[in-house]
């Protein structure tokens, strides 16, 4: 596991979620754990749109224009 | 029982069924031992949405998806492609690892990139380029390049299409279909599985240049003994090779075999965003002096979205989003009343436009609640246009000062996609013969899954088969 660093949340918030881990039934052990799992949901969704890279992404434009698809 | 799915894209009805049914002994026996017939694709009939919808059992409503690419959230006219990771429904391979049963996809259109599944993938046509990693798991790759003969013989799609003289492109896709059946027959040797599902796009690929060498009726046919069978010879290849797989497999193997779409001899392309502008539903602050895309006019912000009702996209389909205001960035149309208005003021637009020598076309337009349902409704198309019911495909740039192209900027234009495709199935038991009426490419999961013991069918908006 790579270091760890602290991140400041509002209490509130921390009760919230440390509520629902209690009350979820133990798929998440701690608030870190839940916060960790939450943001790299996040960041894999909006990466959806850059699986390709710029030049990957102009190839295979440049194949389907070719074919008339674009 | 295991199930074997070999998808032809775009191969025709008509032709598979009728025309070339004798030519084609494999298909043909399926036939008589099983039970066939043409199978509605999704709208529109592209290979995306198409093949996500026959795998996944859902409208296209459910995944968001008409074209092989997407618009990108508040933008007019930035698109990505699509990918696998786009598609939130699960799959069949994503079924079949729940329970515990495996797959083996290969070639499956809009997998790329491959999914960890409990079994092996090999992705397809939207794959970036041999050095991408297109297998699961990663080292199969290394097995599929050994196969087809190196890196170097590895074919992902036929590349610079338009240049290509036509014989060239016909050898080529020769070769593909080969490959493709090498590495199908590698898998289903090698490898164990419950599901195997393949995809071939060179029947696709033949269409769109081969079509005018054998079809009589088309407007630019060309009488050329090397390429008046060339679409029938790759039809051949296939049904051949086919044969060849089949034998293999257990006799308690159920077949099927399918296409995501048809094909149909293709007249003109309708200039639909040229129509537009005419009759003053898409705003242009200046007229281009040559052929520009529809992405380049906006970049150069020549199209005056404050005063836009709506706009095209799609290359053999139109279609029509209206500026609707919430969800276009500059959207001017008010949501209920409003946007009906200019539905209804584009639809009839699109549905009065004649051939050009003046002949009625049979076009259709779909409003969008007719055809798609689910969750990602929001962000389908709000007409879809079958111009002369897919006689004629469509541009979406301007400046052609003609509302018909004859020779188009978009290349190779033989042929448009059919909105039916071929669906052939052999059950070992024989629970489903003869002719089959009123299938739709839904139904292909739920029967699938029926197959495999798999419960809770009612989800789908495909129903089982058997």
């Amino acid at each position: 596991m790579s270091e760890r660093v602290s991140v400041r949340i509002s209490k509130d918030l921390y009760e919230k979620v440390k509520k629902f881990i209690e009350e979820s039934g133990g798929e998440f052990k701690s608030v870190d754990e839940f916060v960790e799992f939450v943001l790299k949901e996040v960041l894999e969704e909006e990466s959806e749109e850059s699986v390709y890279t710029p030049e990957e992404e102009e190839e295979i434009k440049r194949r389907l224009r070719a074919l008339g698809y674009l | 029982m295991k199930v074997f799915v070999l998808g032809i894209d775009s191969a025709e009805p008509y032709l598979v069924f009728d025309e070339w049914r004798e030519e084609l002994p494999t298909i043909s026996q399926l036939m008589e031992e099983g039970a066939w017939g043409r199978i509605k694709s999704t709208v529109p009939p592209i290979t995306c949405p198409a093949w996500p919808s026959a795998f996944s059992g859902y409208n296209p409503g459910h995944f968001g998806l008409y074209d092989l690419r997407y618009r990108k959230l508040r933008t007019y006219t930035e698109f990505g492609i699509v990918n696998s990771r786009i598609i939130k429904v699960p799959r069949l391979w994503n079924i079949m690892t729940k329970h515990n049963m495996k797959s083996v996809v290969a070639f499956v259109p809009v997998t790329y990139p491959p999914e960890s599944i409990n079994g092996f993938m090999v992705t397809s046509f939207l794959t970036p380029s041999v050095y991408s990693p297109f297998t699961f798991p990663p080292q199969l790759k290394k097995e599929v390049l050994r196969v087809v003969g190196g890196p170097n013989k590895y074919i992902i799609d036929v590349y610079d299409y338009r240049r290509k003289d036509p014989k060239d492109l016909y050898e080529e896709l020769k070769v593909k279909t080969e490959h493709d059946f090498k590495v199908i027959n590698y898998l289903v040797k090698n490898k164990p599985w419950d599901l195997f599902i393949a995809v071939l796009m060179s029947i696709d690929r033949a269409q769109h240049t081969l079509w005018k060498y054998f079809d009589k009726e088309h407007p630019r046919f060309i009488e050329d003994p090397e390429l008046k069978d060339g679409l029938l010879n790759l039809h051949k290849q296939i049904d051949e090779k086919l044969g060849e797989v089949l034998e293999q497999l257990p006799e308690d193997t159920l077949i099927i075999v399918l296409s995501d779409h048809g094909a149909k001899r293709m007249y003109y392309r309708i200039n639909v965003n040229e129509l537009l502008v005419n009759e003053g539903i898409l705003k242009l602050k200046e007229r281009p002096k040559s052929i520009t895309g529809l992405r380049e006019l906006d970049r150069r912000g020549i199209i005056d979205w404050d005063r836009t009702l709506a706009y095209a996209l799609g290359a053999y389909i139109a279609q029509v989003f209206v500026n609707l205001e919430g969800r276009e960035p500059k959207g001017i149309v008010k949501p209920g009343e409003e946007y009906e208005s200019v539905r209804e003021q584009v639809a009839d637009i699109l549905k009065s436009v004649k051939g050009p020598n003046e002949e009625v076309l049979d076009t259709r337009v779909f409003f969008k609640e007719e055809v798609y349902k689910g969750e990602m409704l929001d962000v389908m198309p709000d007409l879809t246009v079958y111009f002369d019911n897919l006689h004629y495909g469509v541009n979406e740039a301007i400046g052609f000062n003609t509302l018909y192209s004859l020779e188009t900027a978009k290349g190779p234009d033989d042929s448009n996609h059919g909105e039916f495709g071929i669906f052939v199935i052999k059950d070992p038991e024989g629970r489903v013969k003869g002719r089959l009426k009123g299938l739709k490419l839904e139904d292909v999961t739920p029967t699938v899954l029926e197959v495999m013991g798999i419960k809770g069918l009612s989800k789908f908006d495909g129903i089982s088969l058997l």
